[in-house]
């Protein structure tokens, strides 16, 4: 991964003299998809805040909710294409939240990638004294008779919860309405769940011992619980951690493209920044550029199409 | 860490915290600076008759978050000058109503029965004086209340109900505020639903924003700071306009302004005014604990007591000045006990619990509700330490108003002689500014005036407002709440009535909604 990052920022150092005189003629918009004050809020602020110390340009953030990220899109997808323009969201939003919503209103292309910017540490968690190592000890649980509540914070994370009954031939009652995962830790914590999906603030509570990564969301180990089932082990082929994604609409100028890629990925990436110390702390770096951001978006998008065709009855 | 180390640790966080003014070893924090602002800001608005508190939290709040962020930092600010303004207009508004028999807030109508006999009689000091003596005694009374109350109700809350008796509790807030705000259970409900409606455009689980009509502004949701100012606040601005224009040719007759007087309160005198303070801030904290009563009703219960217990040689209503500190003990004990259930369980029952909790919603980082009291031992739970950090500046203020108030409240006599017609529109044009330098987006100021226009029309119908401001702000939760008991018991229909708790609960709001007659037959003020 590291040669992989380093020959990316080789390659865009190389096309460096193309667009170092790009500038913004103005100030940029930052387009942020969630609701202020939370987590993915403080991060996109901090890129803005860093952006705007280390290149001098001046980024205006502007909280853009509804719709599951939706709303941001079409906002960006009908801004012009100058580069004065940027939204920050999860590449949920492109994947999963275009073939879910019945008119979203944008498709994955109509948007340029500029950089992904962090993952989660997604897992499913429960409160320790419940007795459960694992989410086969879940489902032995409840093929025995128990009934089993499932947080859940997005429809991807839901689908995945029904998906995972499915293999498995149980069925959980799943909790869809919460708003992040600190809402689902929260309930799983006051007992309202029994299990639940937690992107990240499980950590603290995992490594006192109160509760339990029954299995690793993601796909590569927790950080937390390195040792966490994999879904693999109980049947399931994907995996459910979300990305943080920069965006453009589409038809940027290639040198603004270029210029705006280069300067979230390089201050997300930089020790010392805020966002970087941020991420690093609640989340993980986790930053592609150019074609390989756009894959990975449409890689989500194939597999969302498969998973929602794997719960279709 | 341990409950000593967390209320510690917010004592340190309102006072350290966020440090304003570092004078060597002298901090002053912005908490602090805030809650001292809005204090003083607080009694000269409760002192001018025509505003009230909530006309500078609107002010405030929506300036306030522009200027410190939308960081966790920025809460204690924010909530400083809110608590602030709570207790400076509780204290405040006597002072009009003691001197110029106009009360500056509503609730302060029954100090002017004692106050104004007492100022004419060369006693305005001295009625100034209890009436300070006996709104911070109930202020800090009831601050202890909360304090000691808040943490273990959200604790037993969390330990013993589960989803289903949570909604079946926010139903029951709810039918009790429609019913007992305002006088008639039918336009308290019709003012309740109104709220659930507006809060649902572009709310739900659904990836298409509900009742969002295919328009983009409201596909992201109202901006709900404009629609609360807007209906509380543009709106009672709208009547005031509408008051002002059928009296104009009324001419307006300046209150005889009359000399303080014997300003003196003697221990002695204090000692005998404890016994209907102590009665009136016991009510005041039991009637502040219930969603929806609001502080005319306290006064009014207050003052009631306090002339049953009287036998002094001047009567009640011709200047004793137990009759002040029976009012004001029970008004201003109103406001600790008031964030019992806003802080505990999210239900805001006032407009300054409103603020707050609105406050707390656009800043992030501190919802209010039973999780924010979770002792947990192995990490530190943020929410906890901004809780006790909100306690240290309840106390601050607190102690602010026992040291300056009476000063204060003397200084203004001569101040709050603004008239209406100049300083109504300069409130309105300061809202206006304030939402959009907030926003910085047009369509917040049409929604504002929207919904200013809205308030006009509820209030000039009669339609209580405070149902519909708090059914639009609990509207999320209970929303949440009972779409998760739903799913988490399985998709059972009947979820809300399996539990013993929570049929009780809902027995009790029928009751209540039934029985609305009956309550309306106590002592009632407007």
């Amino acid at each position: 991964m590291k040669t992989l990052l380093s020959a990316a920022a080789a390659a865009i150092l190389s096309v460096s003299a193309a667009y170092a005189d790009w500038a913004p003629s103005g100030p940029i918009k930052l387009q942020i998809g969630f609701k202020a004050g939370g987590g993915a809020d403080t991060m996109a602020r901090l890129i803005a805040e860093d952006i705007q110390a280390e290149y001098g340009w001046t980024l205006l953030p502007e909280n853009v909710t509804g719709a599951g990220g939706g709303v941001m899109a079409r906002s960006v997808k009908d801004s012009a294409a100058d580069g004065l323009t940027i939204g920050v969201g999860i590449t949920d939003t492109f994947a999963y939240g275009v073939l879910a919503a019945r008119d979203p209103g944008y498709a994955t292309s109509d948007f340029e990638y500029l950089s992904t910017l962090a993952g989660t540490q997604m897992g499913i968690v429960a409160k320790s004294d419940r007795g459960w190592k694992n989410m086969s000890d879940v489902i032995a649980a409840a093929k025995a008779g128990e009934e089993i509540s499932f947080g859940a914070m997005t429809p991807r994370l839901a689908d995945g919860s029904y998906y995972i009954g499915k293999v498995n031939g149980v069925e959980f009652n799943i909790v869809s309405s919460y708003k992040g995962g600190k809402a689902v830790l929260n309930a799983v914590n006051a007992s309202d769940v029994d299990i639940g999906w937690v992107a990240g603030p499980q950590k603290s509570g995992v490594s006192a011992g109160d509760l339990l990564n029954l299995a690793n969301g993601e796909d590569k180990p927790l950080r937390v619980s390195p040792d966490a089932q994999t879904l693999a082990e109980i049947g399931v082929d994907f995996f459910f951690g979300a990305t943080f994604v920069a965006i453009a609409p589409a038809g940027l100028p290639d040198d603004a493209r270029l210029a705006l890629s280069d300067a979230i990925s390089t201050v997300v990436q930089k020790d010392g920044t805020k966002s970087n110390a941020f991420i690093s702390k609640a989340l993980t770096i986790k930053v592609m550029t150019g074609d390989e951001a756009r894959s990975y978006v449409e890689g989500e998008l194939a597999d969302a199409e498969a998973l929602l065709n794997a719960t279709v009855e | 860490m341990g409950g000593l180390e967390y209320i510690l640790a917010g004592v340190m966080e309102a006072l350290f915290g966020n440090p304003a003014i570092v004078l060597g070893p002298i901090v002053l924090s912005w908490p602090i600076l805030l809650v001292a602002l809005g204090f003083f800001i607080g009694v000269l608005i409760g002192a001018t008759p025509g505003l009230s508190g909530p006309f500078a939290m609107a002010l405030a709040l929506p300036i306030l978050i522009s200027i410190f962020g939308f960081t966790p930092d920025a809460l204690l600010p924010v909530f400083g000058f809110l608590v602030g303004v709570m207790k400076g207009a509780t204290v405040g508004g006597a002072v009009p109503a003691i001197l110029f028999n106009t009360p500056g807030t509503p609730d302060a109508f029954m100090t002017t029965l004692d106050g104004y006999p007492m100022a004419k009689n060369g006693q305005g000091g001295k009625a100034l004086r209890v009436a300070h003596f006996a709104s911070v005694s109930g202020d800090t009374f009831s601050d202890i209340v909360l304090f000691v109350c808040a943490p273990f109700l959200a604790i037993s809350i969390e330990a013993f109900l589960g989803l289903p008796e949570k909604s079946a509790l926010m139903i029951l807030s709810l039918s009790f505020v429609a019913v007992v705000v305002g006088n008639d259970t039918f336009k308290g409900i019709l003012a309740a639903c109104f709220g659930l409606l507006v809060a649902s455009i572009a709310t739900g689980t659904d990836s298409y924003p509900r009742l969002s009509m295919g328009s983009d502004v409201l596909a992201s949701g109202l901006p709900t700071i404009a629609v609360v100012i807007g209906v509380l606040v543009v709106g009672e601005i709208f009547v005031s306009f509408e008051d002002m224009w059928r009296s104009a040719r009324e001419k307006q007759k300046a209150p005889p302004k009359i000399a303080p007087g014997d300003t003196s309160l003697s221990m002695g005198e204090r000692r005998k005014l404890l016994p209907f303070i102590g009665v009136s801030m016991s009510i005041g904290t039991v009637i502040g604990a219930l969603p929806g009563i609001g502080t005319t009703l306290a006064a009014a219960l207050g003052y009631t007591a306090g002339r049953k217990m009287h036998k002094g040689e001047v009567d009640f209503g011709k200047g004793a000045p137990e009759g002040i500190a029976a009012t004001e003990a029970a008004n201003s004990a109103v406001s600790g006990a008031n964030l019992i259930p806003a802080l505990s369980l999210g239900i805001p029952g006032n407009v300054a619990a409103v603020f707050i909790i609105l406050a707390a919603d656009t800043i992030g980082g501190f919802n209010p509700g039973p999780s924010v009291f979770r002792f947990s031992a192995d990490e530190v739970n943020p929410e906890l330490v901004v809780a006790f950090a909100l306690f240290t500046l309840m106390v601050a203020a607190n102690l602010l108003n026992w040291t300056t108030g009476a000063w204060f409240m003397r200084l203004l006599g001569g101040l709050i002689h603004v008239p209406k017609q100049i300083l109504l529109p300069i409130v309105l044009l300061l809202t206006l500014t304030s939402v959009y330098v907030q926003g910085s987006n047009m369509s917040d100021v049409y929604v504002l005036l929207f919904f200013g226009a809205l308030g006009y029309l509820m209030r000039s119908t009669d339609i209580p407002i405070l149902p519909f401001v708090i059914a639009y702000i609990l509207a999320g939760p209970l929303e949440t709440t009972i779409r998760s008991a739903f799913e988490a018991t399985g998709s059972d229909p009947w979820f809300l009535f399996r539990s013993p708790i929570s049929v009780i609960f809902l027995i009790l709001a029928t009751a209540i909604i039934c029985g609305a007659g009956w309550l309306r037959g106590g002592p009632r003020l407007k």
